[in-house]
């Protein structure tokens, strides 16, 4: 019964994920209003994957997934504050960022994401530095999420082994 | 990790590798992100192919080179130490034919030209999906069987 509630916790968690609104304003712009989830349906994919071999997969890729994106925004947020921008590195920066966040289907990072690489193609430092703000709360906000999913994965984990 | 990564792919039965594939796959998965390796494995292992991973293309050349052969190479673009581009330009130089599949963040026209004129067979954006992957193995398996 208690292992139900938690999966019932979990399972509202993540359907909420998918139906929250969390468009801000510019993206809402270049996007014309479509309102979007903070997760896509890639993120079924991933837990489509988690299987009785590897229990703790989704766990992982989520820890994995916050340490290369905070290790990734550290070194947007270096490079941007340097005299001269290197925009070329920035760019590739960028797209490790989008390319991860597309792959766990943190749909609002990615299109953050795609946001930033306007401003840079256009070398336009502010812009960057904008669109930085706005990949660091869309990734906060989905980190803090995660953080839920991983605990309530920790307890379902947890309880389903000793009742084994 | 990387060139003494174990080789696995034990969560699809025979029987069921059967509905897939009809000979035995394997699969090089070259990417400096941990997280895309995990997830880029798992999809391998979940349709039966073996994989084995590189952090970088310098890695995924050495591994070829040294004679290890794989019926797919899953090739990332960005990358340290060596990017996707040099790695397949030097592996096709080096008469290294498995088919290569470029993964990428990047989705300007131009880039995705710029990889596959290094000698990719197909270039997608990520995320990589089990339709997307087993869409490319199962060419290679046709290939194979023909």
């Amino acid at each position: 019964m208690a292992l139900d509630l938690l999966k019932q916790q979990r399972d509202g968690l993540i359907f909420s994920m998918y139906n929250e609104v969390f468009a801000a304003v510019d993206l809402c712009v270049l996007f014309h209003f479509v309102a979007l989830g903070l997760l896509d349906q890639q993120f079924d994919q991933l837990l489509a994957l988690q299987d009785a071999d590897s229990p703790g997969f989704i766990e992982e890729v989520i820890k994995l997934f916050c340490q290369e994106s905070e290790r990734t925004l550290g070194e947007l947020s270096k490079h941007l504050s340097q005299p001269v921008v290197d925009y070329t590195k920035i760019d590739a920066y960028v797209h490790q960022l989008k390319g991860s966040s597309a792959s766990v289907g943190a749909q609002l990072v990615k299109l953050a994401c795609m946001n930033f690489r306007q401003a840079c193609e256009e070398n336009d430092k502010e812009g960057c530095m904008l669109a930085l703000n706005m990949i660091n709360n869309e990734y906060y906000r989905i980190r803090s999420k995660f953080e839920t999913m991983i605990q309530l994965e920790q307890r379902i984990l947890a309880y389903s082994t000793k009742h084994q | 990790m990387g060139s003494s990564a174990e080789m696995k792919g034990k969560n699809v039965t025979a029987d069921e590798k059967e509905t897939y594939f009809t000979k035995n796959l394997t699969a090089l998965v070259v990417d400096d992100s941990k997280m895309h390796r995990m997830i880029h494995k798992k999809l391998l292992a979940t349709l039966g192919v073996e994989s084995q991973e590189a952090e970088n293309g310098k890695e995924a050349v050495d591994i070829c080179l040294s004679g290890k052969a794989f019926n797919l190479i899953l090739m990332d673009y960005d990358m340290p130490v060596m990017d996707g581009r040099e790695a397949t330009k030097l592996l096709r130089e080096n008469g290294v034919n498995t088919m290569i599949l470029g993964i990428t963040a990047r989705s300007r026209e131009w880039e995705r030209e710029e990889f596959m004129a290094a000698g990719l067979n197909d270039c997608q954006e990520k995320p990589l999906t089990r339709a997307k992957l087993l869409s490319a193995l199962q060419e290679v398996d046709a290939k194979l069987s023909s």
